[in-house]
């Protein structure tokens, strides 16, 4: 275990000294206030812009809800280019120290396959939370400035359960990078499977319902008030993120 | 709901001036971390000039996108070449 | 005594690998893998250091397998590779003491053990700048003090006079020297065969994936040379 915390301490520092805290955090920050802002500006931004003659906004259209606004920063900004910026940040995980021999460093030292893998799980999973934590919390802060009140607990509750979703996308960063050797098709392999996830946790079906994107649901529940929430899907995201590790442990084994 | 368009964005402006500064701020921020990272290693990227003029032209994405691929993007990567 | 009982890796869809190697060495041993370029030298190091399993075969070092107890296994080894991997962004120290921190070697040993090694390689103040400043050369000794640091068992080198300046070279002669003297078995690849008729006493050449010479020094050498000897063995290429 001392290990672990070693290698991981490494992973962070290393990240510290290229300066990803900060602008990850920057991104997310810029991503989670522009949502709010255009949402409430909208009308006068189009009016400033040209070439919007033809477009007339109703005035008594519904001015939407705290709640509505979180839930589009977090899936129409954080879950979409938020996403991909991270999983391209990740797509060097594995892949890189292999090709820079920074694995075969790790192999021939006296460190389990276990720890190894463990630490760079948590050091990717620390990195991005941190981004995401300052960036969900700023834009909440813009969100309910503009929109009026929301609960924060519930705010807190969702950052949470999307922390899990967050720490199932680098498990499985980890595995793909594991089969993938081009650092790009990794990147793509990786957005590809997680969209897919996304996509699929739209229907309400229970084999869908288990799948790894059943977290995200639960998650954006949070924010809207649903009663009937299955918290079931957090035994089956933590199963799913076990399955990718031991499956990446044993490819990289077998090696 | 009749209201005079011009005063109605001397009003707007200013509101919403608050709230967009820190957008710009963290934007130039953003912007500068990745153009001292580039200076750092301009020697050592593959097409430094075509993600200089990435960083400063392309609003967020362009800094962005050099700090996640563009720094590790390596002239004659060594890792190419396998034994 | 590392033991390397009938060793074999072959890579999926090529020729390249080692079949069948069977090592012996015992405490105080300095033994060179001699072979062309793709031979098989790098992968026997490769499988022996644990970067890699193989197909079939078992490595013993003091009766720790490898694939039964890789961590126990690897505490006792020290491994350069053919190119220096560093962290870029840490400096000499500090990368010294995340190593340190992997073998659990507390601090005190830590100093001790590079007072006298880096006198000895003259590194002076560059210790405590980034590591992506270093030369070529500089990165390869830090690479050695990092390797000898935890008083490994079994020494394994990967052509590990390439880069090296004359003193730097004497030294690490010197150190092989001196640990196999002190109870470790040495174990490097090479090209340089005039040093290593000098420096071994075992010799093991290699070619096509085949071992062709495993012998002592002393044996071979009583023949002829080991310059002789390779180029008769890869005369018909």
């Amino acid at each position: 275990m001392t290990n672990f915390y070693t290698l991981t301490r490494t992973e962070l520092v290393e990240a510290a000294k290229e300066f990803k805290f900060i602008w990850l955090t920057l991104f997310f920050v810029i991503l989670g206030i522009t949502q709010p802002l255009i949402t409430k500006y909208m009308d006068v931004i189009l009016e400033n812009v040209g070439g919007a003659d033809g477009i007339t906004i109703d005035p008594n259209r519904p001015v939407p809800s705290s709640a509505e606004v979180l839930l589009s920063t977090i899936s129409g900004q954080f879950n979409q280019i938020g996403l991909i910026i991270l999983i391209i940040s990740f797509m060097g995980l594995i892949a890189a120290d292999r090709n820079s021999g920074m694995q075969d460093f790790v192999l021939t030292r006296p460190v389990s396959l276990r720890s190894y893998l463990l630490s760079k799980l948590m050091g990717n999973w620390v990195i991005s939370m941190f981004s995401i934590s300052i960036g969900a919390a700023v834009s909440y802060g813009y969100t309910i400035f503009l929109f009026g009140s929301f609960s924060f607990s519930n705010f807190l509750l969702f950052v949470l359960l999307y922390s899990l979703w967050i720490l199932f996308i680098v498990s499985l960063a980890i595995l793909i990078s594991t089969f993938v050797k081009s650092p790009i098709l990794i990147a793509v392999t990786t957005i590809a499977v997680s969209i897919f996830f996304i996509l699929v946790k739209g229907f309400n079906h229970l084999l869908f319902q288990l799948s790894p994107g059943g977290i995200l649901n639960l998650a954006e529940n949070q924010l809207l008030s649903v009663h009937d929430l299955n918290y079931f899907s957090i035994a089956t995201c933590l199963a799913f993120i076990l399955l990718n590790l031991s499956w990446a442990n044993r490819n990289l084994k077998k090696s | 709901m009749n209201t005079d368009i011009t005063a109605l964005l001397e009003i707007e402006w200013a509101e919403i001036l608050p709230f967009a500064l820190p957008v710009v701020v963290f934007n130039f921020l953003i912007i500068g971390i990745a153009l001292y990272d580039w200076f750092k290693r301009r020697n050592l990227i593959a097409a430094p000039y075509v993600w200089l003029a990435a960083i400063i032209l392309l609003q967020l994405l362009g800094p962005i996108l050099y700090l996640v691929i563009g720094r590790r993007l390596i002239q004659n990567d060594y890792s190419r070449e396998t034994s | 005594m590392l033991s390397i009982n009938n060793l074999t890796k072959l890579y999926k869809g090529s020729e390249k690998g080692i079949r069948n190697l069977t090592l012996d060495l015992v405490e105080g041993d300095i033994c060179a893998f001699i072979g062309m370029n793709g031979a098989g030298k790098t992968t026997s190091i490769k499988s022996i250091v644990g970067i890699h399993g193989f197909d079939q075969g078992d490595i013993e070092l003091d009766g720790v397998s490898i694939e039964k107890n890789p961590q126990e296994f690897k505490q006792m080894v020290g491994y350069s590779p053919d190119t220096p991997v560093l962290y870029g962004n840490m400096t000499g120290y500090s990368y010294l003491e995340l190593i340190g921190s992997i073998y659990q070697i507390d601090n005190e040993t830590i100093n001790e053990q590079l007072n006298t090694l880096l006198k000895k390689l003259n590194f002076g103040s560059a210790f405590h700048e980034l590591i992506s400043t270093y030369s070529h050369g500089m990165k390869q000794r830090l690479v050695l003090i990092s390797i000898l640091m935890h008083n490994p068992k079994l020494i394994v080198l990967d052509e590990p006079f390439v880069g090296l300046d004359p003193n730097a070279t004497y030294f690490l002669q010197e150190e092989m020297k001196k640990r196999a003297a002190e109870g470790s078995i040495v174990l490097y690849s090479t090209h340089v065969l005039e040093v290593a008729e000098k420096l071994c006493n075992k010799v093991v050449m290699i070619h096509n994936g085949e071992v062709v010479v495993n012998d002592t020094m002393i044996n071979l050498l009583s023949e002829s040379s080991l310059g002789e000897k390779f180029r008769s063995i890869t005369a018909h290429e």
